[in-house]
């Protein structure tokens, strides 16, 4: 997905988590180096936080996407999840636009990033008017209107990442 | 006589298994030895390989077992190659991901690829680094991949 699709507004959280019998350890640098992308950020998961943030959502949001695959021992693994540009994570993991598994079988998360791009959220286009006009105060306030708003679609607003 | 086949079969299932790493260890490690661009050509070859170890194991036992058959004396280093080459074929058949890490951890030093912040292990108490790493990325579309190392 990463060698198809150059533009740097995209940003990959890659979470290893230990959920095989041979994970014993975190992920080699032969493992790491199969996300060679410089847009990509990999964190070794131990415990299983940020799967636990994601049940915490999913539990609590009945809209939220629900994943076909993959749960082991209710903790969810082997699955992508596509966030909005404009969505801000505070006490509560965002709603995801796009939740599946296995990854292998969900190539189409592609498709799902590329719409993204292609319809920049309002938010972006306030943040970058709000950095022209004043301080770190207003700065933030798209972000904090964005994460009150996160769970209405993206709008269809002028283009401005492409 | 056989001692000689029993170990070239024991080679030669060792090095088709080795091969088969191919695909997933770093570039740098092929590079240096003047075969970037082959894992793309080992990835595919990989079921191919694996099938020829076996049967260059499969003979090197056949030489063995003719060999007690025949009342033979069967080569010491022969028969240590050969179980050697058969624990070596059975680990790249059902873990291929922990070998390949290990030689990978051995020839590279740096353990996320260049250009990436170093991995981080995420506890309770420094799990706000990867939320804050999150939303420091707001405006940008995020991807978050759920994986399991092996």
């Amino acid at each position: 997905m990463l060698e198809q699709n150059p533009n740097p507004h995209i940003r990959v959280f890659a979470v290893w988590e230990p959920i095989l019998l041979t994970d014993y350890s975190s992920p080699s640098a032969g493992v790491l180096a199969r996300l060679s992308d410089p847009r990509v950020e990999q964190y070794w998961d131990k415990n299983h936080l940020f799967a636990e943030q994601l049940a915490r959502r999913l539990k609590s949001d009945p809209d939220h996407p629900r994943p076909r695959c993959c749960d082991e021992s209710g903790i969810d693994w082997d699955e992508v999840a596509v966030y909005r540009q404009d969505v801000y994570w505070d006490d509560q993991l965002p709603r995801a636009v796009f939740l599946d598994g296995p990854v292998v079988h969900v190539l189409g998360f592609a498709n799902t990033v590329t719409e993204l791009l292609s319809k920049p959220t309002n938010s972006k286009q306030r943040l970058e008017n709000s950095q022209s006009i004043s301080g770190s105060s207003i700065l933030f306030a798209p972000l904090k209107q964005a994460r009150d708003t996160n769970d209405l679609p993206p709008s269809k607003s002028t283009n401005t990442t492409s | 006589m056989s001692g000689w086949k029993t170990t070239a079969a024991s080679l030669g299932a060792t090095v088709t298994s080795l091969l088969t790493l191919g695909c997933c260890l770093p570039l740098p490690f092929l590079g240096a030895a003047g075969l970037a661009g082959a894992s793309v050509f080992l990835s595919a070859a990989r079921p191919w390989l694996l099938g020829l170890s076996v049967i260059f194991l499969g003979a090197g036992f056949f030489q063995v077992y003719r060999g007690m058959k025949c009342r033979a004396r069967q080569s010491r280093i022969a028969l240590i190659l050969l179980g050697l080459a058969a624990v070596l074929v059975v680990f790249m058949l059902f873990f291929p991901q922990v070998l390949a890490g290990l030689l990978a951890d051995i020839s590279s030093q740096q353990k996320v690829p260049a250009g990436q912040p170093s991995l981080s292990s995420l506890t309770s108490e420094n799990f706000d680094q990867l939320r804050a790493a999150f939303n420091k990325a707001s405006g940008d579309v995020r991807v978050v991949l759920l994986l399991s190392p092996t």
